[in-house]
């Protein structure tokens, strides 16, 4: 995990067990914030918990623990639910979309579809509100 | 017991619809229930009619026989109507996670280029990006490479180019060119071979395809610290090649599906991993297409040996 940190930075963790997805979106987004990186999804839990991060950015198929759960899990812990979740996958089936949706995901962007200066604008817009 | 809390579980004409996600007309356990009401107006219409011109028992028989003849009709066309339902409800599923598991290489290299545009080209971090769009781009081919092989099993079209090749050097080759991703999963391999082990007659790419896919299955499988051993012996008139890891194993009720195509043991398996389930199909397909065999033996929570064997010389 990277530890050094920017007080002056809002913090985010990243949950992406592509490695390569990984690497483009620690290197777009470390420009402006403090990004920690998580490869499944019970690691990704086990930061969020430890680091309470201001942003959380989300893939659905994790290994060890699925996107599914790892939102599940925040949005059902009182401490943690208010942080918002932007779930970034390549599925794009209906049910998947609305149940991240109710799970009460801020966004669900389709990889495919957006730029990365794209995604770092969302994020930011997020923080903006 | 089973079939009669089914039968009372289709009767749930509403969850039954919910579960194909199919609207109301072409819901097999709707179908069902109108083909009843039919079957019954028409019971009723049939004793009208005999009753009119035949003996009471006559025109009981000719009704007795007529609900029966149509009710089996309406049973087997609701059932083959609901199968294919089931078929193409699997087939949505298997598009969607296609489309998944394509996309995600190509969105690395839409990434990796967006970077190297918006930044520096030359020197390291250049050269690195474009290694990172290559590697990606292979991983893409792969997976339709896998895919073509697939269908030319399906279709019977599959061309065999055999030759005798030392599947020692392969094995060497493969975990030569696999040690980025055992290095990352921080797994260490050890491979042992017999002493003057005769080459086997196969197709070697199709051979170099399963030796991989065996490989990085156990090294995923398996937890970072521990190691896998590659053994290769004579058997016989075969050579045997076989891995073991300590993984997770796998679970007894899984194990007769395993080879099987586009195998996803539930729902959270379809979350939790990529690839395309067709690694273990395709393994057993080539092997046995080059006249070997191929199983495994497995502890849940323990780990697994998969294992094939080769011919030495060309057989039949």
């Amino acid at each position: 995990m990277d530890k050094i940190t920017n007080q002056n930075k809002k913090n985010i963790v990243i949950i992406e067990d592509d490695p390569e997805l990984q690497k483009s979106l620690f290197a777009a987004l470390s420009v402006d914030f403090n990004v920690f990186q998580a490869h499944e999804g019970e690691g990704g839990l086990r930061a969020v918990f430890d680091l309470k991060p201001d942003l959380i950015v989300l893939d659905l198929i994790l290994p060890k623990k699925s996107g599914f759960e790892v939102l599940e899990e925040i949005k059902g812990k009182q401490e943690f639910k208010e942080i918002p979740v932007i779930v970034l996958s390549n599925l794009e089936g209906r049910a998947e979309i609305n149940r991240v949706m109710a799970l009460g995901a801020k966004a669900y962007l389709i990889k495919a579809y957006y730029d990365l200066a794209e995604v770092v604008k969302i994020i930011k817009k997020e923080f903006d509100k | 017991m089973g079939s009669i809390k089914n039968f009372f579980q289709q009767l749930n004409v509403a969850a039954e619809c919910r579960k194909y996600d199919s609207p109301l007309l072409a819901c097999p356990q709707f179908l069902f229930i109108l083909m009843g009401v039919v079957i019954i107006a028409s019971i009723i219409a049939v004793h009208l009619a005999a009753s009119r011109f035949a003996e009471p028992e006559i025109s009981a028989l000719i009704v007795l026989f007529v609900a029966a003849f149509l009710l089996i009709v309406g049973k087997v066309i609701v059932g083959s109507f609901e199968r294919l339902v089931e078929v193409s409800k699997a087939k949505s599923n298997f598009i969607a996670i296609i489309s998944h598991q394509l996309r995600e290489p190509l969105s690395a290299i839409k990434w990796q280029t967006e970077l190297l545009l918006s930044g520096d080209f030359s020197g390291e971090k250049g050269k690195t990006g474009i290694e990172r769009i290559g590697d990606q781009n292979q991983k893409m081919l792969n997976l339709i490479n896998n895919f073509i092989i697939a269908y030319q099993i399906e279709d019977n079209t599959i061309r065999l180019e055999k030759k005798h090749f030392s599947l020692q050097d392969l094995t060497r080759d493969v975990l030569a060119k696999i040690s980025p991703e055992t290095a990352s999963a921080d797994i260490k391999i050890n491979f042992f071979a017999q002493e003057g082990l005769l080459p086997v007659f196969a197709d070697q790419k199709k051979i170099q395809t399963v030796v991989e896919h065996l490989t990085s299955n156990s090294v995923n499988y398996s937890s970072p610290g521990t190691a896998v051993n590659i053994y290769l012996k004579k058997e016989g008139n075969f050579i045997g090649w076989s891995i073991s890891d300590s993984g997770s194993g796998v679970p007894e009720t899984e194990a007769k599906e395993i080879f099987k195509k586009f195998f996803r043991s539930s729902n959270v398996f379809l979350y939790q991993k990529g690839g395309l389930g067709l690694g273990l199909y395709l393994a057993k397909k080539l092997v046995e297409l080059n006249g070997g065999r191929i199983g495994f033996s497995s502890i849940e929570g323990k780990g697994s040996t998969f294992w094939f064997i080769l011919p030495t010389s060309q057989t039949k």
